[in-house]
Order: C-alpha cells, then structure tokens, then sequence
C-alpha cells in the first residue's frame, strides 16, 4: 500500500477520464432508441413531419457520437501504464468481453451507422429503419460487454486464480457474462442512458416551447421522449431495486456506506432524505445522522424483500457479528495474509522442485484465497470506503430519479391536453432538469465505484495493489493533460450542439 | 465488383454530401491522431511489455510484487 500519492493521481486520472467519457456514452445510447422509435412512426405513417422530427434528432446523436468517440480508449491506455499489475491480474477475464465489444462497435459503426446517416432516400425506407434500429441495439450491446467487465470487478465469478502466472483464467464465460452483477448492471446503465436522453429531448424541445418556436415539431418530440422515459424510468426503479439487492448480497460494506448505516438492525429503515454527522466514524458512538427522514423497514424490505430483515451495519461488517454469522475484517485480513504467506510458499517451493510442499502451499493458498485481498489491508477499518462520498452521490442518483419521473408525468399530460406551451414554469423545470440528468448520471457511477472502494477487484486486489510502480509525477502530468483534452472537447460538443439546436430541425 | 463499387460510391456520396459531418470527421480525425499517436506513444507505453521479455518473467515480477518480495 506505499505510493499513496501514486494510487491518488491513478485514482483521479481514472475517475476523471471515465466521468468524462460517461457524459457521451449515456446519450449515445438512449437517443438510438427515440431515433428508432421517431423514424418507426414515419415509415408507419409516411407523415414527412416524422422524418424530419427524426433527422434532426439523429444530427445532434451524431455530434455526441462523434465528440465522444475514442474517449473511452483511454481507460484501456492507463491500464497498461497506470494499472499493469491490475492488467495481468485480470487481464484473461476482461480480453473475452473487451474482444467482443471492440469487434461488434467496429462492424456496427462502419455500416449500420453509415446505412443511418448517408442512406436517406438511397436505401428502401424498410432497410433505413432497420440500420437505425440495429444502431440502437447494437450500441446498448457494445455497453454490455464493457458493464460485464465492471460487473465481474464487483463480483468476480467464473474464473480460478493461477498461481504459477499471477493471473485469473476464465473457467466458465457463461457464469462473466449472467453473473447477477453484471446484468443488473447493465440493465440499470442503460435504462438510465434512456432515462437521461428522454430528457435531452424534453429539454431541448421546451426551449422552442418557451421561444415560441418548432411548436409542432416540439410538441411531438416531447411526446415521444416523455413516453419513453416514464416507461424506462420506471423500469429503472426495478433494475436500481435489483442492483441495491445485489450489494445486500455481494457488497454489503457498500450498501451500508449507500444508507449511513453503521449499526446494523432488523427491520431497517431507508434513508429518504439525510445530513450524516461528519465526526462519526466506525470506531465512535456519535450519532449517525445530524438529520434524517427515514422510511420505515425500507432498507430491509429493499435489500432482502423481508420486513424484518437484519442488514449489517458498517460496525458488524468490519468487527464481526457471530450472531449473524458475519466474518469480522480482522478474521478476513488473518485469513488473507495465509493466502498470501502461502502463495509465497508456493512459488520458492516451485523454484527449488520440492514438490510436496508447494502441493502443501497450493493447497493452503486454495483454501484462503477467497480472503487475498485483505491480506493486503493494514487494519480492518480499510475495508470501509468514504462513506460521505457514497451517500450523498447514492442520494442525489435516487432522488433525481423520481423527480425525472414526476417531470415525465406532468409533461406527458400537459403535451396529451396541447396546454405545455402554456405552462411556462413547467418548461423552465424541464430545461434546467438536462443538467441534473448529467448530475444523476455521474453520482450512479460515483455511487458504484466509489463505494467499493478499497478493491480493483472485490475481495482480491486492493486498489494499493493494483497499480503500476511508476513516477507519480507522470501520472499526474497526465492527469492535466486529459483534463484539457476532454474540457475542450466538452466545450465543443456543447457549442456544435447548441448551434445546431438554435438552427433547429428545418435544416437538419 | 460492381457491388463492392456500389458500396464504395455510397460511402463517397455520403461523405460528399456532409454539411455538419465534415466538421465533426474533422474533431475525430484530431482527436484519434493526439489520442493514438501524441498520448499511447509518447505517454502511455504498456510498462509489462516494456520492462519485461517474456510471460514468464511479467509472472514472476507480479508474483513479486503480490508476495511482498
């Protein structure tokens, strides 16, 4: 765990190339979807409207498609340099789904995208749609493969550790590709790409409301947009539901980071809304919360679908609770600094042919394995991540999400009784709620890899373990220099974009 | 043939007929080239594959460093 400084700037570079990178991504994938659903209803009607409707829907996907392009391929450039032990540690897991992604984008970009944005007019309007549709299906498949990757992180499965190559080898890809981690995942990812593109739509179409132009053609696309993203915002209340289940099981440290939970209890209760008292900490007695609204057994009932469920606080899950039979990190860390000495073992073993003991190391190492990671923890204090951090991101994601959902509902009933252009207030709400849909986005992701911490891979490489031994001065030049690049091509997407929406859809 | 010149012409009409398009092929042009040629190559060399010849050797330097030798 030495180079803090080093770990700090790794961290950030990495925090900050993927923030940037998910302010693209997540556009790109539910604008594919009301482009498909826009140009459906024209090839339905063969209503002219629509396709203009859709083409200049499709104009502004193609500048975020176009800015955001490439700017994921830095992640996969530090892990090389900033993140090498991390990359061969896991480096036979994540080259499957990695591969597929890479194939699958390329193919998908180089013709359906091109049949969507050349092929007006020069292909029948069947084969256009079609193209669009595979647009938006196949980008929300490249996303798979890249959250099966983020899943298995979460919760490794289908792989055995190689203790002669330091790597982890793939023994079932069906467990990586349906581990429960993954899927929920990529299911909560993407609906809340929809989620965030549906308000992209209502946002950008009250603002000709509220100038008082492109009525028709705003009235309409707001129709679409709030349609789509009350039925995904819903469906991503069921998916967020799953992924909280999937912590209880999985992550319980990060789910109680999540809710400020520090002593567990039956019957717990959600945290609505809440101010944490900044002096409390694992080791105090202080109390949790400076103010709170609480919802009775929610957290219970959310977590394990049981009133009375107990769910562990931070407290049980780092000093142990045998009641409930949960595994103190003092036990854990014991435990993985076996695994460790063994593995050790194993190697000098192997080096001087004495085969029996590295048959007696392997199998000591077998049977702790599981606790790896933690061999690496100083204290069990560390396996508690910033818990602020995690709360408030978890809490603003939630609680922008119903407020996306009540700006659906009263939209959708003003556009279906033709009074929205007339609700002023309500189209100021709905311009300003495109900035909060970013805000949401980014405390999603905040929420999930903040609140892992300490682990690259849960329970087997500690972020101290997984970077590289290199100059934290590089990393941090590095650092910067992205910082400009992605400010600047920030600055651009916002700039084409706006220009392009203050033309409006006549020239798209 | 004359499919494969069918493909190529409606690729070059497309890219012809771009009004916004060219500005935005333009930003990725830029960016891929300071993205893969000035930030991998002068930045981000893959430290395994440079400090180290073989597998085996990558094997034991992690091994190394997971063991605290």
């Amino acid at each position: 765990m030495e180079h803090l400084s080093l770990v700090d700037w790794s961290r950030a570079q990495f925090a900050l190339t993927a923030l940037y990178h998910w302010i693209f991504v997540p556009l790109t994938l539910g604008l594919t979807f009301i482009v498909a659903i826009m140009e459906t209803i024209y090839v339905k009607t063969g209503d002219e409207w629509w396709k203009k409707t859709t083409k200049f829907w499709m104009t502004l996907l193609a500048i975020n498609f176009a800015i955001g392009l490439a700017t994921g391929i830095i992640m996969e450039f530090e892990f090389g340099t900033n993140w090498s032990n991390y990359s061969w540690i896991v480096g036979d897991i994540f080259g499957a789904p990695l591969a597929i992604e890479g194939i699958m984008a390329f193919f998908m970009e180089s013709t359906f995208f091109a049949v969507m944005f050349f092929g007006w007019d020069k292909v029948s309007k069947r084969f256009h749609l079609i193209s669009t549709w595979l647009v938006a299906i196949g980008s929300n498949l490249s996303a798979l493969w890249i959250l099966v990757a983020n899943g298995w992180m979460q919760h490794p499965v289908g792989m055995h550790f190689n203790p002669d190559t330091a790597r982890n080898e793939m023994t079932n890809f069906w467990d990586l590709l349906f581990n429960p981690n993954a899927y929920t995942k990529f299911l909560h990812t993407i609906s809340s790409g929809y989620v965030l593109a549906s308000l992209f739509v209502i946002s950008v179409s009250a603002w000709y409301l509220l100038k008082g132009r492109e009525i028709k053609f705003a009235r309409r696309s707001i129709m679409v947009a709030a349609s789509f993203g009350l039925i995904v915002s819903l469906f991503n209340l069921t998916t967020g539901d799953d992924a909280a289940r999937q912590n209880a099981l999985n992550q319980p440290v990060k789910l109680a980071a999540m809710e400020g939970l520090y002593n567990g209890k039956n019957g717990a209760e959600l945290v609505a809304f809440g101010i944490l008292n900044p002096k409390k900490s694992v080791d105090n007695n202080q109390k949790e919360f400076l103010f709170k609204l609480p919802i009775p057994y929610g957290l219970s009932v959310l977590s394990y679908h049981k009133v009375n469920a107990f769910v562990p606080g931070l407290k049980e899950l780092v000093y142990g609770d045998k009641a409930h039979n949960i595994m103190s990190a003092k036990e854990k860390i014991q435990k993985g600094k076996i695994a460790v000495a063994a593995l050790k073992e194993y190697k000098e073993a192997k080096a001087k042919g004495d085969k029996e003991k590295a048959k007696e190391a392997l199998a000591k190492f077998e049977a702790n394995s599981k606790y790896l990671g933690y061999g690496y923890l100083k204290k069990p204090t560390d396996v508690v991540p910033p818990v602020a951090t995690t709360f408030y991101a978890f809490h603003t994601m939630v609680g922008l999400g119903f407020w996306f959902i009540i700006l659906f509902i009263i939209s959708l009933y003003y556009v279906m009784i033709n009074e929205l252009h007339s609700k002023k207030w309500l189209l100021r709400l709905a311009v300003l709620s495109l900035p909060l849909g970013y805000i949401a986005q980014e405390a999603g992701w905040i929420t999930a890899e903040v609140g892992r911490q300490p682990w690259a891979i849960q329970d087997m490489l500690p972020v101290g373990m997984a970077t590289s031994n290199i100059q934290s001065s590089s990393v941090m030049l590095t650092f910067w220099l992205f910082a400009i690049i992605f400010t600047a091509l920030l600055i651009a997407e916002v700039k084409i974009m706006t220009t392009q929406i203050k033309i409006g859809p006549k020239e798209a | 043939m004359n499919t494969i010149k069918k493909v190529a012409n409606f690729y070059i009409d497309g890219f012809k007929s771009m009004k916004l398009g060219k500005k935005l092929w333009a930003i990725v042009a830029i960016k891929i080239f300071v993205l893969f040629v000035i930030i991998k190559l002068l930045f981000f060399p893959n430290i395994l594959q440079e400090q180290f010849k073989s597998d085996k050797a990558r094997s034991n330097y992690i091994l190394e460093q997971l063991t605290g030798e």
